[in-house]
């Protein structure tokens, strides 16, 4: 039940989801905004403000994040127990909140990326059916 | 809830230090602090949104996939608004209707007497071994009142009415004489002073007391506050009110609205020709009892019996006695003729609900088909099967909910409308169908149940498209014709229940047609009527005598009336018949047999002022009085039944002490309902037999109501303080006999018509679809030389079909249905040809009409854009 209802929301352009208006930057479906916090935070690790600039470095700034979105799914990922949050203190001996991966979110994030790539390749079947049956 | 606050502190917590680090990095970057600041927060967003949406995480999961699910089953429907429109209109008909005839219903059935505690009330009865019903003596009250083990109360009472005031303005009230115990046996608490108690039973004549409603305090004592202890005239005669009734509360007669009660120790006063307090053979009284909560009815019944045979053997020395029938309240008086249409009214109501359902069904269907594609991307990316039904699901609660509300909104209005079928009468008729809690939840139970109905079906069937089929084409391949299916016998379904509704109103409607020309015995039109009540306002007989012939007199003198007379009772009213057993000189009755005939009091010229001919002899004329041989008419059945063989003429019965000579006979007519079989009549003149309620009969040469003025100063030329009631055309009267008919037909013929139109939209929403999903393949018939006029006949085709499949099936529907509406037919047998037809044409003609468009639409495909398109 619950690995499919990312898939779901996916689908849903729910209003919390972050646009932004500028046409050569990805809109950022919530569903993969949970993998990439995951998959952030298999390096170890690490407080929201550290996430947020992580995604944005790692995706060369494609893909951009509201940070304020980002707590809405790090909790959504507290609940269902693929994250759990400590408090610490930062590298500069400030106090914060650390998210960490769990057992359960390590394996989450395996079938989360398989299905992702099947998905992709679905999509991109479904949007180029012409090209293919011109071709048989 | 702290464990939340502490939470939402804690993440509140957790962004501000996310934005102090932003700052710091923008500081660093060598931005100044403000800029830092500024551009951090834009970075961020909007914070009590973040907030919000993180609070909507911590919900249970359900709970958020629902507010998800609503979310976008809300999108869907604002992105299709003429699909919502036309869903949300259906289903509000549906539901409203249903609602507006449960209030009805609850009014007559459930909540028949409003402000009474109506569980384990029922009406007590009698019944004797020769068949009659007779009610209840002071005498036989007091003791059985006492003796029984099986009532938690019993109470008896007497409907009259009776004049308020005094010379200057009196006005008719129809009240009750009561027990002391009726109020509390009714459950009724006073909303101002007190009730009657124990001791006001007790000393007969001597509590001159009365309790008002609620209704007559407001409106004619203005809701006077000091009303306690203020001084009346109750048929001319000094009470004191000392109690005034609940708001709610009018009486313990379904339908009726009282507004007086007096003791009934003080019948007297107040009750002319009633028998007496003293008298154990005087059965004026009906009675009403609250059954112990663990006790049956049969129980109680059996008991009240066995006092009942206590009672003959100590007082007649009989072993013959009268059997106790109770009866629960809503099955008494107009009960017993609302509550069969009532039950008839929901049952269609129903029907039209279904039938609303089906349309919604098949609007949901053909919309799924629509969205076939974007249903079987979800499905190839492993949505679950439950999700999506509840998604659907959810679309059609949505739907549910806004009908459900418009529907509430038309409510009340439209259950006033009840009110407009009340029936003429001078009796205080008055429904009340107000819709309340009850109703509001029924309706809600309804949309829940309709949801499912019409939701169901089209979830299922949506979430299971042929994926692959659907990816790849739109027009449909198997799972297509599969889902045409369905929707077919949907629409063939709606058009046979629409069928059975149009019949069953057809039939109804000819009744009333029927039963309007129905010869009632006498000629109702152009008679006015005005009643008197000569006791109440100071008459004796011999005075009432005099006033009767003088007021007759005056009234025959106004020009434009051809003839005056009075009569007791109006035949085919509310009012009731009485009936007497007699003895017939000269004809020796079976074993068993009693002679019973209904009996009525009229005046002299009866007969030629109402039409009725006489068969033989003479009819009353003001030489008959109380000084002269005491005569009775007879009916053509009561001579043709115990005096065949002789000249009925000069033949003498008995009824109490006195032999009665017969002068005549009249032809039969009707006086209780227009389909009652033929029954012996007696005929009293009201110059030997007085009655102090009288209705005078006044034959105008025009428009009756035009002589209600004239009528009632001759009247008051002779009594100017003497009150009238029920001024109206005799033809109004009557129609009380067909009430039922008449609510039941216009309401049926307002639901068939509903039904039909419904069954219309969607056959034309069935047709249209498959029109747009055939386009194709109607472009190529069309392009390989196929005439417009044959895709047209194709299409219209389709609909007949389908038409023809639901009228067949419609027809046996029917056929079993009006069968059980038999009680309400008048003179048109329930598989009446004619209607049937006549219904099924008028059904086929609207059926073509709206497979008509879509017909149109498809010839004028243009072949090459239609083949080119997919």
């Amino acid at each position: 039940m619950l690995h499919l209802d990312i898939l779901l929301e996916a689908l849903y352009p729910s209003p919390r989801m972050s646009t932004q208006d500028s046409t050569d930057r990805l809109d950022l479906l919530q569903g993969t905004l949970d993998l990439l916090i995951l998959q952030t935070l298999l390096v170890g690790p690490a407080h929201g403000h550290a996430i947020a600039k992580a995604i944005e470095r790692n995706s060369e700034e494609v893909l951009q994040v509201e940070q304020g979105s980002l707590y809405p799914a790090l909790h959504r990922l507290i609940k269902r127990g693929w994250i759990s949050v400590t408090d610490g203190t930062s590298e500069n001996n400030r106090r914060a909140k650390f998210y960490r991966l769990t057992a359960r979110g390590r394996k989450q994030l395996r079938v989360e990326t398989n299905k992702w790539d099947r998905l992709a390749g679905a999509i991109a079947r479904i949007l180029r059916p012409a090209r293919e049956g011109r071709q048989s | 809830m702290t464990r939340r606050r502490r939470a939402l502190d804690h993440l509140r917590e957790d962004i501000g230090d996310h934005v102090e680090r932003e700052i710091q990095d923008n500081i660093d970057r060598g931005m100044t602090p403000e800029e830092a600041r500024t551009a951090a927060l834009h970075k961020f967003g909007n914070v009590t949104r973040v907030l919000e949406d993180t609070r909507a995480v911590w919900l249970p999961l359900w709970w958020e996939q629902l507010l998800q699910d609503i979310r976008f089953g809300a999108r869907m429907l604002r992105k299709s608004p003429a699909f919502t429109i036309a869903a949300v209109v259906t289903l509000a008909l549906g539901i409203g209707a249903n609602a507006t005839v449960f209030t009805w219903l609850k009014a007559v059935v459930f909540n028949p007497l409003p402000g009474v505690d109506a569980a384990n009330l029922v009406s007590v009865r009698w019944r004797s071994p020769q068949g009659n019903s007779p009610s209840f003596s002071w005498p036989d009250f007091v003791d059985i009142r006492g003796r029984n083990q099986t009532l938690q109360g019993l109470a008896v009472g007497r409907m009259t009415a009776m004049s308020l005031g005094s010379d200057d303005q009196v006005d008719r009230v129809w009240g009750m004489l009561v027990s002391a115990n009726y109020f509390d046996t009714m459950g009724v608490k006073p909303a101002l002073g007190r009730t009657f108690g124990a001791d006001e039973d007790q000393n007969p004549g001597g509590h001159p007391i009365a309790i008002i409603s609620h209704h007559l305090w407001q409106t004619r004592f203005g809701g006077d506050a000091g009303i306690i202890g203020r001084p009346v005239l109750l048929n001319r005669q000094k009470f004191t009110i000392v109690g005034v009734t609940p708001e709610p509360f009018q009486g313990s007669i379904l339908g009726l609205r009282l507004d007086m009660w007096v003791p009934a120790i003080m019948q007297q006063a107040i009750f002319s020709n009633a028998g007496s307090l003293d008298q154990r053979a005087s059965h004026w009284l009906e009675g009403w009892a609250r059954i112990k909560p663990n006790v049956t009815p049969a129980r109680a019944e059996a008991e009240l019996t066995a006092i009942s045979a206590q009672l003959s053997r100590e007082f007649y020395k009989s072993n013959e006695f009268a059997r106790a029938v109770t009866t629960p309240v809503w099955k008494e008086g107009s009960g017993r003729m609302l509550a069969p249409v009532m039950f008839l009214l929901m049952t269609v109501a129903g029907v039209v609900l279904l039938i609303a359902c089906a349309n919604l069904s098949n609007l949901l269907l053909a919309r799924s088909a629509a969205r076939g594609r974007e249903i079987a991307i979800r499905l190839a990316l492993g949505v679950s099967r439950g999700r999506l039904i509840r998604l659907h699901l959810v679309e059609s609660g949505l739907i549910a909910i806004l009908g459900c509300a418009a529907a509430f909104a038309a409510v009340p209005a439209a259950s006033g409308l009840l009110g407009n079928f009340t029936p003429a009468t001078d009796i205080p008729v008055r429904l009340v169908a107000r819709p309340d809690a009850g109703v509001l939840l029924f309706g809600l139970g309804l949309s829940s149940l309709a949801t499912l109905l019409f939701g169901l079906l089209p979830a299922l069937r949506a979430s299971r498209p042929q994926i692959a089929d659907s990816l790849k084409d739109d027009s449909g391949g198997s799972a297509g014709s599969r889902r045409a299916w369905l929707r077919n016998s949907l629409v063939v379904v709606q058009v046979s229940l629409s069928l059975v509704l149009l019949v069953a109103a057809g039939l109804l409607l000819k009744s009333l047609d029927r039963a309007r020309d129905a010869d009632p015995g006498f000629d109702p039109r152009n008679v006015l009527v005005t009643g008197v009540d000569l006791f109440p306002n100071g008459y004796d007989i011999p005075r009432g005598r005099i006033a009767l012939r003088q007021m007759t007199e005056r009234i025959a003198a106004l020009p434009g009336v051809s003839a005056v007379s009075t009569i007791r009772r109006l035949p085919l009213g509310l009012g009731g018949t009485s009936s007497s057993s007699f003895t017939v000189e000269g004809y020796v009755p079976a074993r068993d047999e009693e002679i019973m005939a209904y009996t009525h009091v009229v005046g002299p010229d009866y007969f030629h002022t109402m039409n009725t001919p006489l068969v033989a002899g003479r009819e009353f004329t003001t030489s008959d009085t109380s000084l002269t041989q005491n005569v009775v008419l007879v009916n053509q059945t009561f001579a043709k039944r115990y005096l065949s063989g002789f000249n009925p003429i000069g033949q003498r019965v008995r009824s109490s002490r006195e032999w009665l000579l017969i002068v005549g006979v009249a032809k039969d007519s009707k006086f209780q309902s227009l389909n009652e079989p033929a029954a012996p009549a007696v005929y009293f003149p009201v110059t030997q037999s007085f009655a102090s309620e009288v209705n005078f009969l006044v034959r105008t040469s025009s428009d009756p109501m035009a002589f209600a003025r004239p009528v009632e100063l001759a009247i008051h030329s002779v009594d100017s303080a003497l009150p009238l009631y029920g001024v109206r055309p005799l033809a109004a009267s009557i129609g009380v006999a067909f009430f039922a008919q008449r609510l039941g037909g216009s309401l049926l013929s307002f639901f068939a018509v509903l039904a039909l139109g419904l069954a219309a939209v969607g056959m034309y929403a069935v047709l249209a679809y498959s029109v747009t999903q055939l386009s194709r393949e109607l472009g190529i018939r069309m392009a390989l030389g196929a005439s417009r006029a044959g895709v047209l006949r194709l299409v219209l085709g389709h609909g007949l079909k389908l038409a023809g499949a639901g009228l067949a099936l419609g027809l046996a529907l029917a056929l079993a249905v009006t069968r059980l509406m038999r009680s309400l037919l008048f003179g048109v047998s329930a598989t009446d040809v004619p209607t049937i037809a006549g219904v099924s044409a008028l059904l086929l003609l609207v059926i073509c009409a709206a497979s008509l468009l879509p017909g149109r639409r498809a010839t004028q495909i243009d072949p090459i854009l239609a083949i080119r398109h997919q």
